[in-house]
This record gives C-alpha cells, structure tokens and sequence, in this order.
C-alpha cells in the first residue's frame, strides 16, 4: 500500500520540519521566516536531486524513492501554506523589506535550488 | 470573603503545551484555584514571549507558534492566596509565579 | 512539548495522504492539460484553511494547543507543499511551455498568498460577528435589568 509508504515519509518530513522550526527559532531568531526559507529552499534542491535520479526508471524500482521521499517526505518536509501564512503575516506587523525578500526570495531562489538539484542528480 | 481593598493577586505564566494529570496545566490551575475557592481567576494568551528556555515564541511564525505563553491571574485576600500558593507551586514544574498587592476597587 | 511533536507525526501522516489524494483526483485534468491543477488546488486549498484555523483558533480559544499544532503544523504543513511546485515549475520550463510557466507562478505565489490573505479576512468576520452578537445579547441583558 503506497499510502503507508506515503504516510510514513510525511511523518519523517513534518517531524523535520517542526525540529528545524524550533531549532532555528532559538538559535537563529527573528522577524524573518528563517526556517521555512530554509527548509524550502534545500527540499526543492533535494526533489530537484531525487527527480534527476529518478528520471527514467520504471516506476517499481524506484518506489520508496518517489512515494516515500519525493511525495512522502519532501512533501510534508515543505510547506506552502506556511511560507504564505508568514509572508501575510510580515505584511501585518509592517515588515514590508522582510516580505517582499520572503516572497521573491523563497520564488528565485527556490526555482534555483530545484534547477541546481536536478543538474546534480543528472 | 473577599471584599473591596487591600488584596493579593496572583499571576502565573506558563507554556500553553504543559500538561498536569492529564490536563492542559492552564486548565488544572484554574480548577484548582476554583476549588479552593478563590474569588475569581483568568486566563490570557500572549501573543509572544520568552522564558528560561530563551526561545522566543510567536503567533506571526508557524512553528514557534506552538506553545504560546499563558497567564493566569487570580485575585483574593491575602490569607486565601497564601493557602493557595503551596498548592499550586509544585504544579507550575516550569514558568513564573509572583504575588503583587493590589487595591480593589470593585468585585462581584 | 513531547507530545506535540507525537501531533505533529499524526498530522503529517495524513497531510501527506491527504496531498496524495489531492494528486491523484487531478490526475486527469493534469494529463490532459499538462498543468499541474493538483498541486495548485492543493495549494491554495491549504494557504485558506491554515490562515483561517490558526486565526480562529489563536483568537478564539477554542480547541487545545496539541490539536491547534497537530492540524496547523502537522497536517496543513504537510498537505501544501513548496517543493512539488519547484519542480513542476522547473519540468514546465524544460518543456518550454512558458505561457504555463507564467501562469504557475502567478497562481501559486500571487494567488496562494492572497488566498492567506483571505482566510486572514474571514476568520476576523467571524469574530466580529460574534463580538456584535455578544454585545448585542449583553445590551439586551441590561434593557431587561
């Protein structure tokens, strides 16, 4: 059953993703969403890396791969509505620099990321 | 009986994740003031703060937004509070109590 | 603390299945399209609840913080998913199909954002609507008085 493999892998990615939260949030504070930057940016270079890999295999040989990684965990371990939760959210406390860095950063440099992935996992 | 003047207010804040006996600790405490029969008690959230753990907590950020500080004030006479306190400080294990004087000026 | 985290894994677990319905219910659409609807919906989807629920509930008060974490950083966190877009935005660019691209972005960026926006905007109607019904019940209170 995919759904377990799925499932399994979302609760490693939340899991991460909560930890690095904290981790950030205590270590490297701010008004700047750090960590969900951060934790996106490297899940679009890591599914950028593991797409690359992938690519051309028959689906039943790389099953944990795509269901359990891919969708499972770099799913779960990135977030959108997070990213634009806090992105409203910098609007409202008036930190208009730290927005428009959140939104246009998080886009080119996500995009980046994910290119950069692939050409490594090529 | 509590009446108007000089009284001793309570004020406690905690992590809104602790849990006491199966309870949200927030909850416990003010059932237990009620038991005890104190006059009245509230309970707030903070929006954002920091404690001993020196992690800043905050509604704007996702993951820091889950255990938000909590105060819980609860105003009586002072012989009430002082009988109240040795029952409630051991189940604050983390966080901050203090008792102020205040004057009230109005209750009930 | 600890058991947040245990709420956070439960709300992955099912955030993630959930996405993965979300895909596979769009399947068609996106095959015969070529454009990613599943994730886009998905997005925008969970951009609405998330800002809706945690406004609500932070406000409001009304549910424990295990399921306010459980659900928000648990599920929601795991049901959208940045990483999905990335990669779709960078596949439809390889496919040069830049008009998509373009779209894409827009939507899921633009859009995503301001559907926050939107749940942000409900979510205080609904508390002014009930802090005018109680002002309302409390003036009728003192008339009866």
């Amino acid at each position: 059953m995919e759904l377990i493999i799925i499932g399994t892998g979302g609760v490693a990615g939340a899991l991460t993703r909560f930890g690095i939260g904290r981790l950030v949030g205590r270590y490297l504070p701010g008004a700047f969403p750090l960590a969900t930057f951060l934790i996106n940016m490297t899940g679009a270079f890591l599914l950028g890396l593991s797409a690359a890999h992938i690519a051309g295999m028959p689906i039943s040989q790389v099953f944990i791969e795509r269901y359990g990684f891919q969708i499972g965990f770099l799913g779960a371990y990135t977030t959108h509505s997070t990213f634009a939760y806090e992105s409203i959210r910098l609007v409202e406390d008036g930190e208009w620099k730290y927005f428009f860095m959140n939104v246009g950063g998080s886009t080119v440099v996500g995009l980046l990321c994910c290119g950069i992935g692939y050409v490594c996992g090529v | 009986m509590m009446q108007s003047g000089k009284c001793k207010l309570l004020k406690i804040y905690i992590g809104e994740l602790q849990r006491y006996e199966g309870k949200s600790l927030y909850h416990a405490i003010v059932l237990k003031l009620g038991e005890l029969g104190i006059a009245g008690a509230t309970v707030s959230r903070g929006v954002e703060g920091y404690g001993v753990d020196k992690l800043i907590k905050k509604a704007g950020i996702l993951d820091l937004s889950a255990d938000l500080p909590m105060i819980i004030e609860a105003v009586d006479t002072e012989e009430k509070i002082n009988t109240v306190v040795p029952v409630i400080a051991p189940m604050v294990r983390r966080g901050m109590m203090y008792v102020l004087d205040v004057d009230v000026i109005k209750h009930g | 603390m600890g058991y947040s985290y245990f709420a956070v894994a439960v709300g992955g677990f099912f955030g993630a299945i959930a996405r993965f319905g979300m895909s596979q219910w769009f399947a068609y659409p996106v095959q015969s399209t070529g454009f990613p609807w599943g994730t886009l919906v998905t997005n925008l989807l969970g951009c609405f609840i998330l800002a809706l629920f945690l406004t609500i509930t932070l406000d409001l008060l009304v549910i424990s913080p295990l399921l306010r974490v459980g659900i928000s950083t648990g599920f929601l966190g795991a049901f959208t998913t940045f990483s999905t877009f990335a990669l779709e935005t960078v596949q439809l660019i390889q496919a040069q199909q830049f008009w998509y691209v373009g779209l894409y972005l827009f939507s899921s960026i633009f859009l995503c954002i301001a559907m926050s926006a939107f749940g942000f905007i409900v979510a205080r109607g609904i508390e002014q609507i009930r802090a005018n019904q109680q002002a309302d019940q409390e003036t009728a209170g003192d008339l009866e008085t």
